[in-house]
């Protein structure tokens, strides 16, 4: 069997609100000693001060924990800020231009450990609202991640027929999502998602034979969930050895190398 | 010498000297899950490659609507491939008297080693009177019986209720399947697991935690966590890496993959288990 290189599309740095089991990588070395135990060669990270802190603190914590760290590749986190002192699509052309070469919504705050909404939502996952920010990542080929528990399969599929060049990840997908993803798959080219909770039996081979190893990333969910979990449902996949490591790094690679600064 | 983890990692399945059981394998198709593919043929396979010697399987059909079709067509898989399959009939409390003579039936019979109930597909609390039949027939012959419990639910399914049992039937066996489950459960699962030695804690979620693994061992020792898959729903290989990837010691792993159910199936009163030929 080949040598196969991970590269992470869904790691989180700092220190969540809640602790499920103490885990969490108060420092981006700490990670970085997780990722060498299962030989993750690389991950994109945000912080979870961006997610449940403020996005602009989150932001710049990411950026400074990937200087001189090549491992680590920051991702630009955006809210749909209208109105304030910085345009929020000027703020996002700043952060790309910092090197960020995917970005991040939070249409809701979720309480990760129980997955219940602890607002409501804080905005929809509407054109109407985020359409602004879609355009400059269609224009420049930079991939949207979004949390499944964060969005609903009709915002999803809309965004994506809305922006056909937008690369677009969802993440955190459990196996009952499995009809609906296949539809999206089915009709949306640049729609991918993240593996790390897609642990339905059989079920990368089975995308694999209906549309390919393309669309799916490797992802850990660090420091929430067990990196050897989906570092597993890799390996040990019925699928042959190009399949397996375009689906553990290649496909983020290809997604990043498309990017315009 | 390799690790459980460094193997795992490598995609390589562990050999003959970690024996590993799943306590919790579904076949068939019910409730109309995703289901790719859940027969006995795909299951072997997906076993082969992870290197999981040996599942314990009941039925999805017996989960719903069919109670005894679903454990006939286990009894035909553990017919077909009885050194790798144990059967696990479902014990459904609607149909007490039918449940019943299906738990005789196939515990008369080799290959059958452990009862499924499950509180939440069949809408009836675990601590219900109509349970009783079930848990008194798993009683006088020490057969483990694997109970789905999940967060804390609509009642049927908690943690908590697992205490009645446990106190009322003590020489029953009890796998809490998920150990309760989402975080609130398991906290609940560990709680009155340590009260009741009978109690164990089963592994399978479709939710990764790291750190899940370490928490139960330290609640109640590595002797009562079993490791288990809940394919073909959740894929074998996941399950396996969360526990190959604990930080736990390598005695301790070999004890949850497969040790301590191996330790209960032996001291159950059943019929011969084939299966457990091939870990000698």
């Amino acid at each position: 069997m080949t040598t196969i290189s991970f590269f992470d599309c869904n790691a989180t740095l700092g220190n969540p609100t809640a602790l499920t089991y103490g885990s969490r990588f108060p420092t981006p070395d700490s990670l970085m000693k997780e990722m060498a135990k299962f030989d993750i060669d690389e991950a994109l990270v945000v912080d979870f001060a961006a997610k449940e802190l403020d996005y602009k603190i989150g932001n710049e914590r990411v950026l400074s924990a990937v200087e001189d760290r090549p491992a680590l590749h920051p991702v630009a986190t955006i809210f749909p800020d209208y109105g304030d002192s910085e345009d929020h699509i000027e703020y996002l052309s700043r952060l790309l231009d910092r090197g960020c070469r995917a970005a991040r919504l939070y249409p809701n705050a979720i309480d990760e450990i129980n997955e219940e909404y602890i607002f409501g939502r804080m905005y929809p996952f509407h054109p109407d609202v985020v359409g602004p920010i879609c355009e400059v990542l269609q224009e420049r080929r930079v991939p949207l991640f979004v949390e499944m528990d964060q969005v609903r399969w009709d915002e999803v599929y809309d965004i994506c027929r809305n922006y056909p060049r937008l690369p677009m990840v969802l993440l955190n997908l459990r196996y009952r999502h499995k009809r609906s993803l296949f539809a999206g798959l089915t009709r949306y080219p640049n729609l991918h998602f993240d593996i790390s909770c897609y642990t339905l039996y059989r079920g990368l081979e089975q995308v694999c034979r209906a549309f390919g190893p393309e669309r799916m990333l490797f992802g850990t969910r660090l420091p929430r969930w067990n990196a050897l979990w989906t570092i597993a449902m890799v390996m040990f996949a019925e699928i042959g050895d190009a399949d397996k490591q375009a689906i553990a790094g290649d496909n983020l690679r290809r997604l990043l190398a498309g990017a315009r600064a | 010498m390799t690790t459980i983890a460094e193997t795992i990692r490598a995609g390589r399945p562990l050999g003959q000297d970690v024996p590993v059981i799943s306590g919790h394998t579904h076949v068939g198709a019910g409730w109309n899950l995703p289901v790719i593919d859940g027969s006995g043929d795909s299951i072997l396979g997906s076993m082969d490659r992870c290197g999981i010697d040996i599942s314990c399987i009941s039925s999805m059909g017996s989960l719903s609507s069919d109670l005894e079709g679903g454990n006939a067509e286990v009894a035909r898989e553990v017919e077909r491939h009885p050194d790798r399959y144990i059967g696990t009939p479902v014990f459904n409390p609607h149909y007490p008297r039918e449940s019943l003579r299906e738990l005789e039936r196939y515990f008369s019979r080799p290959g059958f080693g452990m009862i499924k109930v499950h509180p939440k597909f069949h809408s009836y609390a675990m601590d219900g009177p109509d349970y009783d039949r079930a848990w008194a027939f798993a009683a006088e012959r020490r057969i483990p019986v694997l109970v789905h419990t999940w967060d804390q639910g609509d009642g049927v399914d908690h943690p908590l209720l697992a205490a009645t049992v446990a106190s009322r039937y003590p020489r029953v066996p009890l796998l809490l399947a998920h150990a309760g489950g989402t975080p609130a459960g398991v906290k609940v699962a560990t709680t009155v697991a340590k009260e009741h030695p009978n109690l164990y804690l089963e592994t399978s979620t479709g939710q990764g935690h790291r750190g899940f693994i370490e928490f139960l061992v330290d609640a109640v020792g590595a002797e009562r966590v079993m490791f288990g898959t809940d394919a073909i729903y959740l894929d074998d290989a996941g399950q396996l890496g969360r526990v190959a990837g604990a930080e736990l010691s390598e005695a301790d792993k070999r004890k949850i993959l497969g040790g301590n159910l191996l330790r209960l199936l032996r001291a159950a009163d059943v019929q011969s288990l084939p299966a457990l030929e091939r870990l000698q």
